[in-house]
């Protein structure tokens, strides 16, 4: 492995004066009231905290996709019942969640077997060929090694617009009170994993 | 690095980006959200009522060990919903058209807001079991009927 190389930042990762959520409630307006560029807008500015949502529900790619639209199609139908645009991240991950569980069940029924195998769904479930960053292909690498549930944990920790603890808690069923001290143990094995790559080597 | 590995939020931004990279949102299921504004339409989404027993007596109508049934189909330019309200006031029987692709599941939603979802099976078929007098029926993005009582 050689040297990592140099990564830029989102943009939402270094700016902390814009909130992905500052204009959510214009974009729910406009929305409603046909405009589709905003409700373009919209599924891109919630697509990331779906999509965190949706990876830690342990799902393989084709249900995340299928699971991805049916959350939006819900959100659309619910546009008009909006009373808190700001607070669709929370409600949108949830609705995220609902989707996949349902999904789950439906599998469960149709096609009768043990457990789902969440280990082998959150293994190799990425494309190793858009990784043109060998420190990031190195991070998933880690990343994939932890528990299924350090993983659930951490997706919806790194989902933007972010997630509070209180909704954390309540997507994963784990006590408010845990996740600080998960966070810490997961990043803290994570970033153990990772000290031999990293430039200096004394994280 | 832009990212500072040894604090948290720093680790946290570089798993960010990682994952970004690894699992990218396919561009098919962004086109696929957006096409909720085009096809959730609630006009659009919105199934006629096409046929009802209740209405027009069938002399088709089973009546056999299930008893007297209730037939409804409603239908949009999507799908095709046929339901039988089975004589127990409890069971309901249905079956969507066309069959597509993925998992599919009919949610019936009660008046009281209560919602149970009933997976199709491969060839498009649901059986649930609902007590509520006043439901509709609800494929998502596709299809949603007009509330019905029993």
């Amino acid at each position: 492995m050689t040297r990592p190389v140099r990564t830029s930042p989102p943009p939402d990762a270094t700016d902390r004066e814009w909130k992905p959520t500052d204009d959510l409630p214009l974009l729910v307006l406009a929305a409603l009231e046909r405009d589709e560029a905003a409700w373009k807008q919209l599924v891109e500015r919630l697509s990331g905290v779906v999509w965190h949502t949706i990876g830690a529900c342990g799902l393989s790619s084709t249900d995340r996709d299928e699971v991805f639209a049916a959350t939006f199609f819900r959100l659309f139908e619910n546009l008009s019942h909006v009373r808190e645009p700001r607070a669709l991240p929370a409600w949108i991950a949830t609705t995220a969640r609902n989707e996949a569980h349902a999904l789950f069940r439906s599998k469960r029924r149709l096609v009768p077997t043990d457990d789902l195998p969440v280990r082998d769904l959150f293994a190799g479930d990425h494309d190793e060929s858009l990784l043109d960053n060998e420190l990031l292909g190195v991070v998933i690498a880690e990343f994939n090694k932890l528990s299924p549930k350090a993983q659930s944990l951490l997706r919806l920790l790194t989902a933007v617009p972010s997630l509070q603890y209180n909704e954390i808690s309540k997507l994963l069923d784990i006590p408010m009170g845990s996740i600080g001290p998960l966070r810490q143990r997961y990043l803290h094995q994570l970033r153990t994993a990772l000290v031999p790559y990293l430039s200096d080597g004394t994280l | 690095m832009n990212f500072d590995p040894k604090t948290h939020n720093g680790l946290e931004a570089l798993l960010r980006d990682a994952l970004g990279a690894a699992e990218p949102i396919p561009a098919r299921a962004m086109d696929a959200a957006f096409s909720a504004f085009q096809l959730g339409m609630v006009d659009d989404l919105l199934a006629e009522l096409l046929y009802d027993s209740l209405v027009e007596p069938s002399p088709l109508l089973m009546r056999g060990s299930e008893g007297e049934a209730r037939l409804i189909t409603f239908a949009n330019d999507h799908l095709t919903l046929d339901v039988t309200f089975l004589a127990d006031r409890r069971t309901v029987v249905g079956s969507i058209t066309p069959l597509f692709e993925g998992a599919v599941e009919v949610e019936i939603e009660a008046e009281d807001g209560g919602r149970s979802f009933a997976p199709t099976d491969q060839y498009g078929r649901f059986r649930a079991e609902m007590a509520a007098d006043s439901v509709r029926f609800r494929v998502a993005g596709r299809l949603v009927t007009p509330w019905i009582s029993r």
